[in-house]
């Protein structure tokens, strides 16, 4: 489990493993599958949130996909700066800095196509926020989370 | 003036003189800008970013205290301005100041070049070297909305002597075409392949 030992299993069909410290919110929110809250910092929750939805239009093209993305976030926080992207064959990862409540944090996503057997394909996409100063030394471990990412049934 | 989270804004104009001016009386109903002046004279930590492009040269000049941050952003054509931020919101001032934006890595093995090749970037007008020229970062140079930016950074250190500890961070490359971090070695300088999200991680870890 890659040193992760919270495993978050969701009804929708997957899991996703944190530290143990970290605490897992089933459907937070409309549209909102998961939020893994990891212990404050810095006056904030680091937190990785799971949302899986129907597919769209966009994401059948990910490079159309990545860039609505951004726009998307672009247009609903303050002082959006898309820092990086990537897109390979399986999905997309952005990375972005912006404001909200008077922070300074750092945003990175990664979103893919699930191919669920026997259903319908859903969007995945994974979100990582953290204070931007502490994004250097979570870096790593928000991505360990964002990974442990397992359709129910493969999870190791 | 006001304490900006992000973007700095409604910071002041500094026309010829005007700082010394502000320092000399800083305004009495202005205790954000009262904070900055400050700030400048003593800072816990300063950071400074200069950047050279295809458009001239800019830098943010930053004067770190704990809950405020003082900066002072030069660009081309424009007089120097004052704002204040919060200090978290250094890496995103600087990341806007470089144009930090997403790039594909360029998977080569590092090239060194004379360091003169690099300073004839830095002194108007850029002067693209053969070397350079050759690389993958010449497509950025020639084509590209290229930066070549130097990070240093200081603050006193623990030990109370009098010393100061510091980092440096240079790099050069353009969105979209890539981005190199530059290191000085025995034989010139060093441009070695990398990311923005590991340039991103290189900024939030100067502060954090």
């Amino acid at each position: 489990m890659n040193g992760l030992v919270l495993r978050a299993e969701h009804s929708l069909g997957f899991t996703l493993d944190a530290p143990d410290s970290w605490e897992a919110v089933h459907d937070p929110s409309p549209g909102v599958a998961l939020a893994l809250l990891a212990p404050e910092a810095a006056a904030f929750r680091p937190n990785v949130v799971a949302t899986v939805g129907p597919t769209t239009a966009e994401s059948g093209d990910l490079g159309a996909w990545q860039r609505a993305a951004a726009d998307g976030l672009g247009e609903s926080v303050d002082d959006f700066q898309l820092l990086d992207a990537e897109v390979d064959e399986g999905g997309f990862r952005q990375l972005a800095a912006y404001v909200d409540a008077h922070r300074s944090l750092t945003l990175e996503q990664w979103a893919w196509r699930w191919q669920r057997p026997g259903h319908d394909t859903l969007d995945v996409t994974l979100s990582a926020t953290v204070p931007t100063l502490l994004y250097d030394v979570m870096a790593d471990e928000l991505a360990t989370v964002a990974a442990s990412w397992r359709p129910l049934g493969e999870a190791k | 003036m006001r304490l900006n989270a992000g973007t700095p804004r409604d910071g002041i104009v500094l026309t010829q003189g005007r700082l010394d001016a502000l320092r000399k009386a800083p305004s009495d109903d202005d205790p954000v800008a009262t904070a900055a002046l400050s700030l400048l004279d003593d800072p816990l930590a300063e950071i400074v970013v200069e950047v050279t492009g295809p458009d001239g040269r800019r830098a943010a000049a930053f004067a770190l205290g704990s809950d405020l941050c003082a900066v002072i952003l030069s660009r081309p054509t424009h007089d120097p301005e004052l704002a204040a931020v919060t200090p978290e919101s250094v890496p995103a001032v600087t990341a806007r100041t470089v144009g930090l934006g997403p790039a594909p890595y360029v998977d080569i093995p590092p090239l060194t070049v004379p360091e003169a090749d690099i300073d004839a970037l830095a002194v108007p007008p850029p002067q693209i070297s053969p070397a350079l020229a050759a690389h993958p970062v010449g497509t950025a140079l020639r084509v590209g909305d290229w930066r070549l930016w130097r990070l240093q950074a200081a603050a006193p250190s623990d030990e109370g002597d009098g010393s100061a500890l510091g980092a440096r961070l240079d790099v050069l490359g353009a969105r979209g075409y890539g981005w190199w971090v530059l290191e000085e070695s025995a034989e010139g300088v060093l441009l070695s392949p990398t990311t923005a999200t590991a340039l991103w991680r290189g900024l939030s870890g100067v502060l954090g």
